[in-house]
C-alpha cells in the first residue's frame, strides 16, 4: 500500500517539474511573444507604440462594427415610439481635426480611416 | 517524509528558474543611467537602437542616428515607467500608414519591467496598453 502511494507521489512530482520545465522552456525561448510583434528586428519602443496604434485601431473596428449592428437592431421600428436623439453640437474643422488626431492617437481610428476622414473634412470646407 | 521531499523539489525548481528574476530588486536609478542599445545590436553601429537614460530622469530613444522617442524615465518599486513623446510617422518602415502621422506629435505611457539585470546588461519587457515585447539591452561605454 506504500508502495503505492510512494510510487503516485513521485509520479505526481515528476509531471509538476516536467510542467514547470515546460512552461520555463516556452516562456523563454526567443521566439516566444506574448503578443503578435509588428517589428521584428526593428525598433523596440517604436514597435509597441506602432502595435499599441494599429492593435488598439483594429480593435475598436471590430468594436464599433459590432456596436453599429446593435445600433441598427435597436433603431428598427418599433411599435413604442422612441425619443428622436438630441442633435449633436456643431463642429468647426478645426475642432474636428483636434477630435481626429486623438482618435488615431489613443487607437481609436486606423491610419486609413484617419487619412480618409481628414481628407473629407478638408473638403468640406 | 516523500510529501515533504517533493515540496524541496518543486521550491527548488521554482527557485532555479526563478532566480534571476529576483534580481531586479537590485535594481537603482544610477544602475540605469547610460547609453544601452537594444536587442543585442552592436554599439559601434549607427544603425542600432539605443536608449540613453539621463541623470535628470529624461531619456531618448534612437535608431539610425535619429531620435524617435523622447520623455522622462522614473521607477516605481522596480517598474521602470516611461513617459514618451513620438510621432507615429517616425515608425512607417514598421506600418507604412504611419507615415499619414507626418508632423503630428502624441505621448504614449509605457512600462518596462527589468530583470536578469547584469553589470553591463539587462532584459527587460515592455509594456503599452495590452501590448507586451521582450528585449535585451547592452550598456555601450
Amino acid at each position: 500500500m506504500n508502495k503505492i502511494r510512494n510510487n503516485r507521489a513521485h509520479n505526481i512530482t515528476r509531471g509538476v517539474i516536467f510542467l514547470v520545465v515546460l512552461t520555463f522552456c516556452f516562456s523563454m525561448a526567443p521566439g516566444f511573444k506574448t503578443e503578435a510583434r509588428a517589428n521584428d528586428g526593428a525598433a523596440f519602443l517604436g514597435g509597441m507604440v506602432a502595435a499599441h496604434v494599429i492593435g488598439g485601431a483594429v480593435r475598436r473596428s471590430e468594436r464599433r462594427t459590432e456596436a453599429a449592428e446593435y445600433q441598427a437592431y435597436s433603431q428598427q421600428p418599433r411599435s413604442v415610439q422612441q425619443a428622436a436623439p438630441a442633435p449633436a453640437a456643431k463642429q468647426t474643422a478645426k475642432q474636428k481635426l483636434d477630435e481626429l488626431d486623438k482618435l488615431a492617437a489613443g487607437g481609436y481610428i486606423t491610419p486609413e480611416e484617419y487619412k480618409a476622414k481628414k481628407k473629407a473634412i478638408l473638403d468640406s470646407m | 517524509m516523500i510529501r515533504t521531499f517533493n515540496c524541496v523539489a518543486i521550491f527548488m525548481v521554482l527557485g532555479l528558474f526563478l532566480a534571476p528574476w529576483a534580481s531586479a530588486g537590485d535594481l537603482t536609478p544610477e544602475y540605469l543611467i547610460g547609453r544601452w542599445v537594444i536587442d543585442d545590436q552592436n554599439c559601434s553601429s549607427p544603425d542600432s537602437e539605443y536608449v540613453e537614460f539621463r541623470e535628470n530622469a529624461t531619456f531618448e530613444s534612437t535608431r539610425t542616428g535619429k531620435a524617435e522617442i523622447v520623455g522622462f524615465w522614473e521607477f516605481n518599486e522596480d517598474i521602470l515607467a516611461l513617459h514618451m513623446v513620438t510621432s507615429l510617422a517616425f515608425f512607417d518602415d514598421i506600418h507604412q500608414a504611419m507615415a499619414d502621422f507626418q508632423g503630428q506629435y502624441h505621448y504614449f505611457p509605457g512600462k518596462l519591467i527589468i530583470f536578469n539585470t547584469d553589470q553591463n546588461s539587462f532584459e527587460a519587457f515592455g509594456v503599452i496598453g495590452d501590448v507586451i515585447e521582450r528585449t535585451t539591452a547592452v550598456r555601450c561605454q
